[in-house]
């Protein structure tokens, strides 16, 4: 917006005549002087004398004539060198830095002509253009060159052409007169005009920003479309955002620096429009190379840009972070195919067999592992490509959470995983262990439900102790771990059942001593492990309590003194012994050679009953069962455990077949021969025929049946567990809403599982029925806690 | 000891002590009519009702079970009796017609305002419930469903079919109550289709309502 007015004459109605007269002659004088400075003869000039005139003119109310005869004198002279300087020049055969040469030195001119000019109008400045709000002088002088000059269509379009050429160039990486580029700019730039907003602010714009800058982002624009049509047709994320990266370096690097400030967000925000904004999805969604495919390259350098770009259009990355989530669950639900299909055959022979046995297990194992190392990719991939963000960090959380907790069996799977690694704690260097400890509780956070899991790890954790005997440091540090996450209530039994390892080892010790203090050694040792009965998993207790054998007399006697010893420390504990738990040793010489025997108690037992018999009898197996008390299947298990597998062929049977009948006879073999001197007798499973290392030897995956079974169990608890929370929550609140109830039941039972809408429903009807809870006269939906 | 109800009744009454007593001369003497012993038993309770000149199978003699104050069916006790006259202010056979025609009947069958209905409904599944058992037989249940709520709401029918079809389980109280507000709440089998299963309900409406959604 121009601030030149309209020329308004104000012309005094007395003495017209004789001072239009006045002004003529003096303007001459004036008019002359203005012709020889543009001719640069400023010199002759008599400052004295046009400063009068001036002087004069303003005094006798002429500044508006005086004001625009100058300002017509300027643009006769402005409108002269086009013709005669630049014009000419206007032809694509000129150079087109010699052209902007040529308009700066003709703005550099006229400026300093026009500083001359209002040099000796100071008078005309102070009083009409002050009072007349019209610019001064030297401004008007700007205005002029502007308007007349580089606002003329013809200049401006052959100058913006030329400009931005050059910029071409520079895109195409040539270079240009970098001197005549930035002094033009720099010269747009200056030219000002001041507006006046209709809000009343005063607003200083240049002519770069209000005619050339429009024009470089438009031009850009186009530049950038003509990159982005050929990019997509690539129909490649990974080229897209590569070409990108490097021509958005470029521009920042080349072209940015040519231009004002002011006009880098505009580029910037062009560009986003440009590639992003509308493709950017598009894009993600190529095939076959889209950002999922990226993330399951772990193709570091276009994840990163894919995350850098994506958070130029939205800060919260919503499109990336469902893609990635896409990839990641589509990764981890690809490995559930290991839990189904069957497990490729193993070279080495002796792995197979164990492959065979523990199928699930190791299933399990192989899923976990590979979830993990996936996971750890992941996490590298965070690093590198995604600035550690805990936004993204979040996203790959939630898509492990739903693939983990949408397999049934997770919490079994992840405590077998634990298991392993903490049986072969005392193999493994250190940092592996503590990494197996690490990724099992990461996998662990997965899963929603931790009372599952529990259950689970309780279970494992007791055949550990009960056969290792000794509390791993793996299993102290996870335990402790489980109860900074879970909170003490949910690690207590695991705790309880480690002190009892920890108690029973300090026991045995004392029992020694006592021993020897009496000396009552009878060649039998007994070291016998304390279980507190509420802490440790009831099946355990429960599958051979029931069982009442009789032991050799001489372990019996030991036993006895055991208890003795124990009623003296501990009056009034009451002792069960549960035999089919524990596992005895026993030398003997077969053949000449030294064996060491280990079997589980009852084949220890069985064993024992040959030590009274003559060197080629036998026992049957009714007398067998007679002298033991072991029950059939018990005792058919532990003895075709020592009949069977050649390597602890130790007895043989009559006739020789894999099914035990009351008659068959059997001997001792005196054929056996081992090279080992200890012979680890392994429990023969009936089902399967195959061997396992011992009863309780390892923890295994559960059968389908003992999945339900537990789940069951679980599921029994969980009703107790929403049953106290609902008793809890009504108990502080008297008087609660349907809905508040259950998202309070809820929140206060999540970190254990995730509690069923459905079932907080039923616990609550229970607890109507039970007389514990009513609904309300006057909102059913509303129920009260009756005390 | 000091009956804060009675004393309040004689005050607002207008009626002192003595008359209170009068009056429970009276009713005595109606009860006896019936019965001898403290209780009266069916052919009692049958004669009864028969002089007030209603059928046993009335749906309105709930009603009346419930405004004299009766416990259990099959047997109503003097002092129950005596104590639930006083308070509607009857003393005789025709007293109590009269209160049926004026009070008990309108109210019951006001289409306007169910809110005595529902009293009753509610008081029926202590009423007819026998034993310690908290739930009412399924059997028993339904008799009273068909005699109260068939003719009231549509899904009835539906309800009485699923409960005996599927569900084939005794009633609790709370079921029986939700019942009433739920028949009440969704008259046609088109209206469950807005019903919310993790609402209050309770879940043998929801496998009622997802039942009869399945069947559609």
């Amino acid at each position: 917006m121009s601030t030149i007015r309209p020329r308004t004459k104000i012309k005094p109605p007395k003495k017209q005549d004789k001072t239009e007269k006045d002004f003529n002659t003096t303007w001459e004088t004036l008019s002359n002087a203005i012709d020889e400075i543009f001719k640069r003869n400023s010199s002759k000039l008599s400052y004295e004398q046009l400063y009068r005139a001036q002087y004069v003119l303003v005094l006798w109310r002429m500044g508006a004539q005086l004001y625009d005869k100058t300002a017509d004198k300027l643009r006769d002279v402005l409108s002269a060198i086009i013709k005669t300087r630049i014009m000419p020049l206007m032809s694509s055969s000129t150079d087109s830095s010699l052209f902007l040469q040529e308009i700066l030195t003709v703005a550099n001119e006229f400026s300093i002509a026009v500083r001359m000019i209002s040099d000796i109008m100071i008078y005309c400045d102070r009083v009409y253009s002050k009072e007349a709000r019209r610019p001064i002088i030297s401004d008007m002088g700007l205005y002029m060159l502007r308007t007349y000059v580089l606002s003329v269509p013809e200049v401006q379009r052959y100058l913006f052409n030329c400009l931005l050429s050059q910029i071409n160039e520079i895109r195409r990486g040539r270079s240009i007169d970098l001197h005549a580029f930035n002094a033009m700019i720099q010269f747009m730039q200056s030219l000002t005009v001041t507006s006046i907003t209709p809000g009343g602010a005063t607003q200083v714009s240049s002519y770069y920003e209000d005619e050339f800058e429009p024009e470089v982002v438009r031009a850009s624009a186009d530049y950038y479309s003509t990159i982005k049509d050929t990019l997509l047709q690539k129909h490649d994320a990974s080229v897209y955002f590569a070409e990108l990266d490097s021509t958005f370096k470029q521009e920042e690097r080349d072209v940015f620096k040519l231009l004002a400030e002011s006009t880098h967000p505009q580029l910037i925000a062009t560009q986003d429009q440009i590639f992003f904004q509308e493709n950017l999805e598009d894009v993600f969604n190529f095939s076959p190379v889209g950002l999922q495919h990226i993330i399951s390259l772990f193709d570091y350098t276009s994840a990163r840009l894919a995350y850098q770009f994506a958070g130029r259009v939205d800060l919260d990355r919503v499109s990336f972070k469902q893609h990635l989530y896409n990839a990641v669950y589509a990764e981890c639900d690809s490995y559930k195919s290991v839990l189904v299909d069957p497990l490729p055959l193993v070279d080495d022979g002796t792995a197979r067999t164990k492959v065979k046995t523990q199928e699930t297990t190791h299933k399990a194992f192989i899923w976990i592992q590979k979830l993990v190392t996936y996971k750890r990719k992941l996490e590298t991939l965070l690093e590198a490509s995604f600035d550690n963000s805990n936004d993204v960090q979040a996203t790959i959380d939630e898509a492990f959470i739903s693939v983990i907790n949408s397999t049934r069996r997770a919490p079994e799977f992840v405590s077998l995983y634990l298991d392993d690694g903490i049986r072969r704690s005392d193999k493994l260097p250190k940092e592996e262990l503590s990494n197996i400890i690490e990724t099992g509780l990461s996998m662990f956070k997965y899963l929603k439900d931790a009372d599952l899991f529990q259950t689970y790890y309780q279970k494992h954790l007791a055949k550990r102790l009960l056969n290792q005997r000794v509390l791993t440091e793996a299993d102290e540090l996870l335990i402790l771990k489980l109860k900074d996450l879970q909170g003490v209530t949910y690690a207590h039994s695991m705790l309880k059942m480690c002190d009892d390892v920890l108690i029973s080892e300090v026991n045995k010790a004392d029992f020694e001593k006592y021993q020897a203090s009496n000396s009552m050694a009878n060649g039998f040792s007994l070291s016998p492990l304390l279980l507190r009965e509420p802490f440790w998993p009831t099946y355990l207790l429960d599958m051979t309590k029931r069982e009442q054998i009789r032991f050799p007399d001489e372990v019996k006697e030991l036993m006895e003194r055991f208890e003795q010893f124990y009623r003296n420390e501990h009056d009034g504990r009451v002792l069960n012994w549960v035999a089919g738990l524990g596992s005895g040793e026993i030398s003997t010489i077969i053949n000449g050679r030294t064996y060491d025997i280990i079997a589980p108690t009852f084949g220890m037992v069985i064993l024992l009953q040959f030590n009274d018999i003559e060197e080629d009898g036998y026992l049957t197996i009714d007398e067998l069962e007679e002298r033991t008390n072991i029950g059939q299947e018990d005792l058919s298990k532990h003895l075709l455990s020592m009949i069977l597998p050649p390597r602890t062929r130790i007895l043989r049977k009559e006739p020789m077949n894999s099914t035990i009948s009351g008659t068959d006879r059997v001997f001792l073999n005196r054929e056996f021969v081992s090279k080992q001197r200890k012979i680890r007798v392994a429990l023969v499973t009936p089902k399967s025929g195959a061997k396992s290392n011992n009863e309780m030897a390892m923890n295994q995956a559960e059968t389908e049946e003992e999945h339900e079974n537990t789940l069951s169990k679980v599921n029994n608890a969980r009703e107790l567990a929403v049953d106290a929370a609902i008793i809890r929550v009504m108990k502080a609140n008297k008087s609660m809403h349907h809905t508040a109830l259950v998202m309070e039941v809820i929140r206060q039972l999540t970190r254990h599982f995730e509690p069923d809408v459905i079932i907080i429903k039923k616990r609550v009807e229970v607890l109507i029925d039970k007389d514990y809870l009513e609904r309300s006269c006057e909102d059913a939906s509303v129920y009260q806690y009756k005390a | 000891r000091f009956d804060f109800d009675n004393a309040m009744n004689a005050f607002l009454t207008d009626k002192t002590m003595s008359d209170q007593k009068q009056d429970k001369i009276i009713i005595e003497e109606t009860f006896r009519k019936y019965s001898s012993d403290k209780e009266m038993d069916i052919d009692g309770i049958i004669a009864f009702i028969s002089d007030l000149g209603l059928n046993v199978e009335d749906p309105i003699v709930l009603a009346l079970s419930y405004c004299i104050k009766s416990s259990k069916i099959g047997a109503i006790n003097k002092d129950e009796f005596v104590k639930g006259m006083l308070e509607i202010h009857c003393k005789t056979i025709d007293d109590l017609k009269h209160y049926l025609e004026t009070v008990i009947k309108p109210n019951f069958t006001s289409t306007e305002d169910d809110s005595f209905f529902k009293e009753v409904y509610r008081f029926t599944f202590g009423f007819v419930k026998v034993g310690v058992q908290r739930a009412l037989p399924l059997d028993t249940a339904v008799d009273y469903w068909r005699l109260l709520l068939v003719d009231r709401f549509q899904l009835t029918e539906s309800w009485i079919e699923f409960s005996e079809t599927q569900l084939k389980k005794d009633v609790s109280k709370d079921t029986w109550n939700m019942l009433y507000e739920f028949l009440k709440e969704y008259s046609s089998i088109e209206d469950l289709k807005s019903y919310d299963a993790t609402a209050a309900w309770p879940s043998t409406i929801d496998k009622y309502v997802s039942y009869v959604l399945s069947e559609e």
